[in-house]
C-alpha cells in the first residue's frame, strides 16, 4: 500500500476532517469535493505538514515520521497554494531540485519547460497562473517518484493546458511501478484518469467506487411518482424530487434496464453521481 | 541541507543592490578612519541579519508548506539557518576584516594583531547575537519578530542601565574592580564558549519551535 | 486495430473495448499472435482508467482470445479465430433453431419455411 489513512480525524474549528483512503501501488486514485470539502486538509495531513487528532498515516507503509529522507525523495508533491518561493527563476528551481533529490533530470525538466513554453530565466511571481502550475507538475514528476501527491494540480489552466497536463501524467504512468494521489474539483479531469475515486464532502468521504463501475454501472432513473412507488428499490441509493416526478441514484443499473427498459434512464457521470450523494435523499 | 543554503543564497540575489551600498559604505567609513573594529562587528552582524531575511522568503506566500514537503525534515532547516547566518556573516566579516588590516598596514600603523583579536571576538559576539534572533524570528514571523526584537534589545540596554545605576547607588564598587581585575584570557576564552553554548541551545530552541508548528 | 469508444453508450467501457477486439479477431484485422498494447498504453490513448482496460484484458484472457506472458505483454491467442468463429457458428446455429421453432408453432409448413428462407438469402 502506497499511501494508507485510517480513521483520521482533524478538527479546525467547525470543520472536521473524519476518513480513510487507500492508495494501492500502480493506482491513480482521485479525489473529489467542492472548495472547502477537505480536500487540501487530507493532503496536507498525508504529508506531515499538519498534526492528527486521531488515526494514523502511513507511506510505503511506514508512519511518516519514520521515513529516511532517502524515501522522501520518492514522493513528489504539487499543493494548490503554496510552492517554490516566487523569488526564485525555474533555472534556480532546478538547481535546487538537483540538491535535493539525487534521480532528479535536469535536463528532462528543462526540456519539457521549454516544450510548454516555459521562460526558464523569469522568476515565478513573474509567470501566469497558468504557466506556475505547470511548473510545478514538471518539477514534481521530474525526479523519478514513485508516489505522486498533486492537490488541484489543474486549478486555473485553460481546457488546453488541462488536456496536455493529463496526458503528462498518463505518460508519467506508464513505467508501472509509480502511482498517484489526485484530488480536483473537476470531475471530468478525473473521470478520465483515475482508476478510483473518492468522493469528499464536509470532511466525510462520501462514496468510494472504481470509476469504471462509476461509469458504468451507476446511473440515474428519471420516474413519475407513480413509477417510484411501484419500484423495487433494493438499487437504490438516493433520492431526489423533481418537478416530474423524483430523480434516483442508483448502483446496479443494468438491473432496472432488464427489468423495467421503458423507464428513463441516464448513465452516472461523476458530477451527477456527486450531487445526489450530497443532496439526495439516502433510502 | 545543501539544497536549502542553495535555495537561500540564490535568493539573496534579490538583494544585490544593497550589498553594493553596504560594501561601499562600509568601505567608505574605513577610508574615512572610522574604528576599524566597530565597522567589522557592525558589516558581520548585518549581514548575518541575512538569515532573518531568508526566513521573510520562506514564510511569504505559504512557502513553508511546500517547502516541508521536499526531502528535509525540520531540524535540518532550523540547522541550515544558523549555517546560513555563518556562511553570509562570515564571508562579510573575512572580506571587511582583511581590508581593514590592508588600511591598517597602508596607513603605516601598528597593532595589526590586535586588531585581528578584536575581529575575531566579534565574530563570536556575532554567534551571540544569531543565537537570539533566529528562534525569535522563528517563533514570532517576521513582522512580529521584528517588534519582539526590538523590545528584547531596549530590555537588555534598559537591564544593563539599571544594573549600572544600581551598582553605582548601592556603592557596589566591589563588581567593578572584580570585573576590572578579571584576566584578558580568561574574558577571550569565555566569549567564544559562552557564544558556541548559546547557538547550540539556541538551535534546541528553534528546533521545538519548528517541530510545533503546522502548515 | 483502432479502439474507438463511446463515451455516451449505456455499454460499459471495458464491454466495448472487449467486443471491439472479439470483432477485431473475428475479422482479422487482429492477428493470432498480435502484441496488444500495454494496459497502461491504451488507456492513454483511450484517456480512461487503466483498471477499465485491465478489466477487458482479463475477461478476453478468462475467455482464452488473449494471452499475458509477465513482462512481454498481451497477445493474441493462437486458434481464436476459429474459436470465435465456432462460437458465432454455434449462436447462428441456436437463432434458426429458434426462429423454425416459431414457424412450426405459428403452424408453418416446412416447406413454407424454407422458401421464407431462400427468399431472405437473395435480399
Amino acid at each position: 500500500m502506497l499511501l494508507e489513512m485510517e480513521n483520521i480525524q482533524k478538527t479546525y474549528g467547525d470543520f472536521t476532517l473524519n476518513c480513510s483512503l487507500k492508495l494501492q501501488s500502480g493506482y491513480i486514485t482521485g479525489l473529489i469535493g467542492t472548495n472547502g470539502a477537505g480536500k487540501t486538509t487530507l493532503f496536507k495531513s498525508a504529508l506531515g505538514l499538519i498534526t492528527l487528532d486521531q488515526g494514523e498515516v502511513k507511506i510505503f507503509d511506514k508512519p511518516f515520521s519514520q521515513l529516511s529522507l532517502k524515501e522522501r525523495q520518492d514522493m513528489g508533491v504539487v499543493l494548490a497554494d503554496s510552492g517554490f518561493s516566487g523569488y526564485l527563476t525555474i533555472q534556480d528551481i532546478a538547481r535546487i531540485m538537483k540538491n535535493m533529490y539525487q534521480l532528479f533530470d535536469q535536463d528532462r525538466f528543462f526540456k519539457k519547460c521549454k516544450e510548454s513554453g516555459l521562460p526558464l530565466n523569469k522568476r515565478g511571481k513573474d509567470l501566469s497562473a497558468g504557466m506556475k502550475a505547470k511548473v510545478r507538475v514538471l518539477a514534481a514528476m521530474s525526479h523519478e517518484a514513485k508516489l505522486l501527491i498533486l492537490d488541484e494540480p489543474t486549478a486555473g489552466l485553460d481546457v488546453l493546458a488541462r488536456e496536455e497536463l493529463l496526458d503528462s501524467i498518463r505518460e508519467y504512468m506508464e513505467p508501472g511501478d509509480r502511482s498517484i494521489l489526485i484530488s480536483s474539483h473537476i470531475s471530468t479531469d478525473l473521470e478520465q484518469l483515475c482508476d478510483d475515486l473518492y468522493l469528499i464532502d464536509n470532511g466525510n468521504i462520501v462514496l468510494h467506487e472504481e470509476t469504471d463501475v462509476l461509469l458504468g454501472s451507476y446511473g440515474l432513473l428519471k420516474v413519475t411518482e407513480e413509477q417510484e412507488q411501484k419500484l423495487d428499490k433494493k438499487y437504490i441509493l438516493r433520492r431526489k424530487k423533481e418537478a416530474y416526478g423524483y430523480r434516483l441514484l442508483t448502483d446496479k443499473i443494468g438491473f432496472y434496464r432488464e427489468s423495467q427498459p421503458e423507464i428513463v434512464m441516464e448513465k452516472g457521470s461523476v458530477d451527477e453521481v456527486i450531487t445526489m450523494m450530497i443532496r439526495g435523499e439516502r433510502l | 541541507m545543501k539544497g536549502l543554503l542553495i535555495k537561500d543564497l540564490l535568493l539573496l540575489k534579490n538583494q544585490q543592490r544593497f550589498f553594493l551600498l553596504f560594501f561601499l559604505m562600509s568601505a567608505g567609513m574605513l577610508l574615512a578612519d572610522f574604528n576599524s573594529v566597530f565597522v567589522i562587528n557592525y558589516v558581520t552582524m548585518i549581514f548575518s541579519l541575512f538569515t532573518l531575511s531568508s526566513i521573510s522568503y520562506d514564510e511569504f506566500d505559504n512557502g513553508y508548506a511546500f517547502l516541508f514537503t521536499l526531502p528535509i525534515n525540520r531540524n535540518q532547516y532550523a540547522a541550515e539557518k544558523y549555517v546560513f547566518g555563518l556562511v553570509t556573516g562570515g564571508f562579510a566579516w573575512i572580506v571587511v576584516t582583511v581590508f581593514a588590516v590592508a588600511m591598517n598596514f597602508f596607513k603605516g600603523r601598528a597593532g595589526a594583531g590586535e586588531l585581528v583579536g578584536m575581529a575575531f571576538l566579534y565574530l563570536f559576539i556575532s554567534l551571540l547575537f544569531l543565537a537570539v534572533v533566529v528562534p525569535v524570528q522563528l517563533k514570532f514571523g517576521a513582522e512580529k519578530g521584528r517588534n519582539v526584537l526590538i523590545c528584547i534589545v531596549g530590555a537588555i540596554f534598559a537591564a544593563g542601565f539599571v544594573m549600572i545605576k544600581a551598582a553605582k547607588t548601592l556603592q557596589l564598587d566591589f563588581l567593578s574592580t572584580a570585573v576590572a581585575s578579571l584576566s584578558p584570557g580568561l574574558v577571550i576564552a569565555a566569549v567564544p564558549i559562552i557564544s558556541l553554548a548559546a547557538v547550540f541551545v539556541s538551535y534546541f530552541i528553534s528546533v521545538n519551535i519548528m517541530k510545533k508548528k503546522q502548515f | 486495430m483502432k479502439i474507438i469508444i463511446n463515451n455516451s453508450s449505456m455499454q460499459p467501457l471495458y464491454d466495448q473495448i472487449t467486443e471491439q477486439i472479439k470483432c477485431g479477431v473475428m475479422q482479422g484485422t487482429l492477428k493470432e499472435g498480435e502484441n496488444l498494447p500495454s494496459v497502461r498504453t491504451l488507456a492513454k490513448e483511450l484517456r480512461i482508467s487503466a483498471l477499465t482496460v485491465k478489466k477487458s484484458y482479463d475477461i478476453l484472457e478468462q475467455e482464452g482470445f488473449i494471452v499475458t506472458v509477465h513482462g512481454k505483454g498481451s497477445f493474441i491467442a493462437y486458434a481464436s479465430q476459429e474459436f470465435m468463429l465456432e462460437e458465432k457458428k454455434k449462436e447462428v446455429e441456436a437463432e434458426l433453431e429458434s426462429a423454425i421453432r416459431k414457424g412450426r408453432s405459428c403452424g408453418m409448413k416446412d416447406e413454407e419455411l424454407t422458401d421464407l428462407f431462400y427468399l431472405i438469402l437473395e435480399d
